[in-house]
């Protein structure tokens, strides 16, 4: 029962965290300036890369796994 | 729909959405004018390329490849202060990039 549910979390959390970072490439993509990248290539350091340790932290977890 | 089915599901969504990222960051990497936009867009890749092996490995299961995601960013970080000091060395020298 618990462990269902982390594993349907960890899926959510999981898709959040993708289409955080492929929001954060469009903006280096399309962004006009250096600073402006920058701006949004560090988004993509904070908010893609914890989900992933996350999503890897619930799956990995004896309850689940 | 099993949590199995879910897992599989969105680990190859997400998959698919990483792959699109690293493309993108990619293209920047070739395009960019200056050569700070590079090291940006490098960094950027590292991150992504980070999110996907965690990916890898919640859809495999073997958690070995958490490895290589701590590798792959010891190695983005030394690699993006790399960049920083010779920009910043070769701008100091008195030749504009």
């Amino acid at each position: 029962m618990i462990a269902d549910i982390l594993v349907y979390f960890g899926c959510v959390v999981l898709v959040l965290g993708a289409s955080f970072s492929l929001v954060a490439a469009l903006g280096v993509w399309r962004l006009p300036d250096l600073y402006t990248r920058m701006h949004a290539a560090s988004k993509a350091g904070a908010v893609a890369r914890l989900p992933s340790a996350v999503v890897v932290t619930v799956n990995a977890h004896p309850l689940v796994a | 729909m099993t949590p199995a089915d879910a897992l599989s599901l969105a680990t190859l969504i997400s998959l698919v959405l990483l792959g699109l990222a690293l493309l993108i960051s990619v293209a920047r990497i070739i395009v960019g004018p200056t050569l700070a936009d590079r090291v940006l867009a490098l960094d950027l890749l590292t991150v992504v390329a980070m999110g996907f092996v965690g990916a890898i490995a919640v859809r495999t299961g073997l958690y070995l490849y958490l490895d290589i995601a701590i590798a792959l960013a010891l190695l983005g970080f030394m690699a993006t202060v790399a960049l920083a000091r010779y920009i910043f060395s070769r701008s100091a020298s008195g030749r504009r990039s």
